[in-house]
């Protein structure tokens, strides 16, 4: 209901001109009846009329508040209260567009038809085990063989957009390493001034590491510009180097970055040696305008055949191969298709996916339906957990750490 | 002297709650009273000839650890015994007796009459006296006035009983007997909120006109299981039941009679159990299919009495007739006794407290189906409980309540006086969390201790549970700490299992871990003990076979425990709790439950409600520190 008005102050003078929206619960966002102030946009009239709401007895949401309200009313399950908070902190299109997912229920649709299916496991299991004269247990099996398969599967399915919810959440670490003097200062401000960079309430933790973040593709990635590494006794430089090597570590895609001008060094191949074992790696030959004979193969086997692309940082050559080469590793699913889930969802689910496991190995090992049961069990709590419907002290911890409740 | 004794204990009904609650109480030592309509009707199975199965025989095993007295006299007067479901695992194996009803009941009254401090009364028990809150006693139909400190109702199906068959109805309890008349009234008055069931049974026919020899004959167990692990062996002959089916003639005859039958014509108005539906509900209910089973079973040892499971009905006399002779093997039956429909009032099980005693009158206990549930079994557990309950209180000390972690008897008790239940209740193992330690093989393990502390256990039953107890952990230790090699021996038995040889050295407990490895098995290796009870032997194997599985059971029973460790302060006004619906507000309101975890059984209250109350827990106790 909209109703125009005015509001007025306690001395029945006459502050702004408003509209005020009243929404009955439970068909509200919350499911309490709410009342919404819609007043003129400059600072002094709201301020006034924030006054007066406050002094009639309201008080400021604490961060969260409305989620959870959403939450203990049954508006929305816990993967939805948990995607507000995605959608307000959503740093790309494609971050937003995988939270709104979430905000739809659609993670909840998928998790409760997987767990209906194990209640109907179960309710074979329970059948056959409490009327034994109707003889079901050959129809038992199979139907617990078919069920705890299909829902293995399902969970598979989810589990794959973990890694992409973990990326669209906290962004790709991509980091530019390399020996001094070999452009990546360079390099980094042209992806920024040729991307749109993002604005994030993170903050560079040092000076010696420059950190950005840009959207590529809808991936939110962070650059990190690293000091170059170098033996050095100057006790600052040491830190720079310390800095240096931590983020090496977090990163999830290292741009080894070289001189095609000045060729592969061997203070180049040295720095390939040191860099940590595992991660994913692109190999970045810059000021390729200045040598248009370098040959790639070179870096590529110092890189044990990885990508290289060849760029030039000044003129903008080769950057949008190199952006693609970055979007690519981070590997995601397309956020339309799968749906994104976040690591409580994902330890959940890989917890069910355990105990689904089990159970099928139990009834293969022929140790009997109760033995079954106990597993099949477990796999639908923990799969209540993904959803908040499964009442735990994990969900208390969650609650209180993502809603701000009793500071 | 006075005409009347003063009673400790007055339990009202002698079926099979009032038995072990009447038992119970004199046994402890209090001056008990025990009234029935019909003194000749003691410990009646008006229903079905048998005692236990799934879930139900966890039960009288219970009843049995903690000195109830079902167990022992279906022990002695079994026909038949056998272990159902032993191939689907330990937990869910259950022991079920088809039970000579004449041989029970006169040995259940031969029991009672010779239980000192225990005296049986013939007597209608019309109205519970109560001042200030508290019971006083009872009066009889004939107006005696019985004072006691505490009562136990145990009433059956007989409140207001109505039995239906076809278009004939008839103010009667089970079996033609009289129904009590009256009580329910008062119960009213006092406060109590009751409601109706339905509940039915089979026709029973005459066995010399059953052709046999077209049915599947189902024998018991060779060698078979007792109820009582104080119960000896004997070799008494068991008798056998016999299979047949119901066919699409039967199908014919039943839905051309449905205008008949009052389960259809509005008739019956009481709630009746899903888990055991009349034969016309089948028909109609699962009208695919095209036959049911139908299992003769003798009601007697010297009797040609059969009752007929799976034709459960209110069908008019003449239709039941004809339904029986379409089936294979009964063309030519007589009928002895006609199927019929009951209702009955009962009390709603949620105006109890875990102890059975109900909220609204202190001293009162009510056990059995008067609760709301179903079955011989379900009414005994109830019954040995308010019957301990009521003596435990006159004693002036604590009630005993078995948790869900402890007992199907706990369960039994959780869900009703939590949840109370739509229709007539019936034990389940579904409906226990815990079903992995709460095997019926282990049921003396769990319960013996508690019934030595009410009293109820006495000396033989004690050292008989302690030389069994002592046994199962002494061999438990030597089949961890003997070790074999691989001997040919070893080797050979392990080869002739189908399991992988020893390279090394392993325990014994290991190579039983083995999901093909019996205690058998250890004993082709000569390295079992032949002298074991198999008792103890079963139970060793268990415990060491499904370890694991256990372990898992118990760290869900854990998480699930410090929800139930969450007390909900008395005094939590849930009327202006916000964030809870309305039925959550109403139910924890009414039930007002002691702890979170009972809170989240509460039909009504979801797992949002749950989480609120968590939420609003944890922010008292942030504010208090």
């Amino acid at each position: 209901m909209l109703v125009h008005g005015w509001v007025v102050d306690t001395d029945g003078i006459p502050v702004d001109e408003v509209l005020a929206v009243y929404m009955k619960g439970p068909r509200s966002f919350t499911g309490e009846d709410v009342v919404e102030l819609h007043a003129h946009g400059g600072p002094v009239a709201v301020k006034r009329v924030l006054q007066l709401v406050l002094a009639a007895g309201a008080h400021l949401a604490e961060p969260g508040e409305f989620s959870r309200r959403a939450f203990l009313n049954g508006r929305m399950d816990l993967a939805q209260a948990e995607a507000v908070i995605d959608v307000i902190r959503a740093k790309t299109d494609r971050a937003m567009a995988a939270a709104v997912h979430h905000l739809r229920g659609e993670l909840g649709q998928e998790v409760r038809s997987i767990r209906d299916r194990l209640l109907l496991v179960t309710a074979h299991l329970e059948a056959d085990i409490d009327f034994p004269e109707l003889e079901l247990e050959v129809a038992t099996i199979h139907e617990v063989e078919d069920g705890c398969r299909w829902c293995l599967g399902e969970i598979q399915r989810l589990l794959g957009g973990a890694h992409t919810g973990k990326i669209l959440r906290e962004g790709l670490r991509v980091v530019l390493a390399g020996r001094p003097n070999v452009g990546k200062s360079s390099l980094l401000n042209r992806l920024v001034r040729e991307n749109r960079a993002i604005v994030t309430a993170i903050p560079g933790t040092t000076r010696d590491v420059i950190e950005e973040w840009v959207s590529l593709g809808g991936v939110p990635v962070q650059l990190a510009d690293t000091a170059g590494i170098r033996k050095t006794d100057d006790p600052i430089e040491q830190i720079g180097v310390e800095r240096t090597h931590a983020a090496l570590t977090r990163a999830d895609l290292v741009l080894v970055v070289i001189d095609a001008a000045a060729g592969l060094l061997s203070e180049d191949l040295e720095w390939i040696r040191q860099l940590p074992v595992g991660k994913a790696r692109v190999g970045v030959a810059n000021k390729i305008d200045l040598a248009p004979a370098f040959d790639r193969r070179d870096l590529a086997d110092a890189l044990g055949g990885e990508a290289v692309v060849t760029v030039s940082a000044d003129k903008g050559t080769g950057l949008e191969t190199l952006e693609s080469l970055i979007t690519e590793s981070a590997g995601l699913h397309d956020a339309t298709e799968g749906l994104v889930v976040n690591a409580r969802q994902a330890e959940a689910l890989q917890r069910a996916r355990a105990h689904l496991e089990a159970a099928l190995e139990t009834l293969e090992a022929g140790l009997g339906s109760d033995m079954v049961s106990i597993d099949v069990r477990a796999a639908w709590v923990a799969l209540g957990e993904v959803i908040g419907e499964t009442v735990g002290e994990d969900l208390l911890d969650q609650i209180f750490s993502r809603f701000c409740i009793g500071k | 002297m006075s005409l009347r004794k003063v009673y400790d204990v007055i339990v009202v009904g002698a079926g099979h709650a009032g038995i072990e609650a009447a038992l119970a109480a004199a046994r402890m030592g209090l001056r008990t009273a025990c009234f029935t309509t019909n003194l000749d009707n003691i410990g009646m199975m008006n229903c079905n000839p048998s005692i236990g199965g799934p879930a139900k025989g966890h039960l009288v095993r219970e009843i049995d650890a903690l000195g109830g007295q079902m167990a022992l006299t279906t022990d002695q007067t079994f026909l038949q015994m056998r272990l159902l479901n032993s191939g689907k695992g330990p937990a869910v194996q259950a022991l079920r007796a088809q039970v000579d009803k004449r041989a029970y009941a006169w040995k259940m009254r031969l029991v009672m009459e010779q239980t000192p401090n225990l005296d049986l009364k013939q007597g209608m028990i019309q109205d519970i006296v109560v001042e200030g809150g508290r019971v006083q006693g009872v009066v009889t139909a004939t107006g005696l006035f019985f004072s006691a400190k505490a009562v136990v109702l145990s009433t059956g199906t007989y409140l207001h009983g109505k039995t239906i068959v076809g278009e004939v109805q008839r103010q009667s309890g089970p079996s033609g007997m009289a129904p009590s008349v009256g009580l329910t009234a008062n119960l009213v008055r006092l406060g109590f909120e009751v409601g109706r069931f339905k509940t039915g049974t089979p026709p029973r026919v005459d066995g010399r006109t059953v052709d046999f020899s077209v049915m599947a004959r189902q024998d018991g167990d060779v060698e078979p299981w007792r109820f009582s692990f104080l119960s000896g062996r004997d070799q008494r002959e068991q008798l056998p039941c016999w299979l047949t089916f119901t066919n699409d003639q039967t199908h014919e005859i039943i839905r051309n009679n449905l205008h008949r039958a009052p389960m259809f014509t509005g008739v019956i108005e009481g709630r009746g159990p899903r888990y055991c539906p009349s034969v016309e509900d089948k028909v109609v209910r699962f009208a695919d299919k095209e036959s049911h089973q139908v299992f003769l079973e003798p009601e007697a040892r010297e009797s040609i009495e059969l009752y007929v499971l799976g034709l459960s009905t209110s069908l008019p006399e003449e239709v039941q007739i004809e339904a029986l002779r379409s089936i294979r093997g009964m063309e030519q039956v007589e009928l002895l006794r006609a199927g019929y429909a009951i209702e009955y009032d009962y009390v709603l099980s949620t105006q109890l407290r875990p102890s059975l005693e109900t909220k609204l009158v202190a001293g009162l206990y009510c056990g059995g189906q008067i609760n709301g549930t179903s079955g011989y079994e379900e009414a005994a557990a109830q019954g040995l409980i308010a019957g301990i309950n009521a003596a435990l209180q006159v004693q002036g000390q604590d009630p005993l309540v078995i948790d869900r972690s402890e007992g199907y008897i706990g369960v039994l008790i959780d869900d009703l006086v939590t949840k109370g239940s739509p229709e007539p209740y019936r034990m389940m193992t579904s409906r226990a969390e815990y079903r992995l330690m709460l095997r019926q093989d282990n049921a003396h393990l769990r319960l013996t201790t508690k019934g030595r502390e009410v009293g109820l256990v006495d000396d033989q039953r004690w050292r008989a549970f302690v030389t069994l107890r002592d046994a199962i952990s002494a061999e438990h230790d030597r089949l961890e700490r003997t070790i074999v090699g691989p001997d040919e021996d070893v080797q050979a038995v392990l080869r002739h299992a189908g399991s992988s040889e020893l390279k090394t050295g392993a325990s014994l407990a290991q190579l039983l871990r083995r999901p093909e490895i019996t205690y058998d098995h250890l004993l082709g290796m000569g390295a079992g003990r032949e002298d074991l009870d198999r008792g103890v032997i079963q139970e060793v194997q268990t415990l060491i076979k499904y370890e694991g599985y256990i372990k898992k059971e118990i760290e869900q029973v854990e998480r699930m425990r410090r929800l139930e460790g969450k007390r909900l302060p008395p005094d939590i006004e849930y009327a202006s709790l916000g964030g809870l619906s309305m039925e959550a507000r109403e139910k924890l309101d009414r039930i007002r439950p002691a702890t979170l975890g009972q809170a989240s059984r509460i039909a009504g209250v979801s797992p949002a409600d749950v989480s609120m109350l968590m939420v609003y827990l944890e922010k008292r106790v942030r504010i208090e520190r």
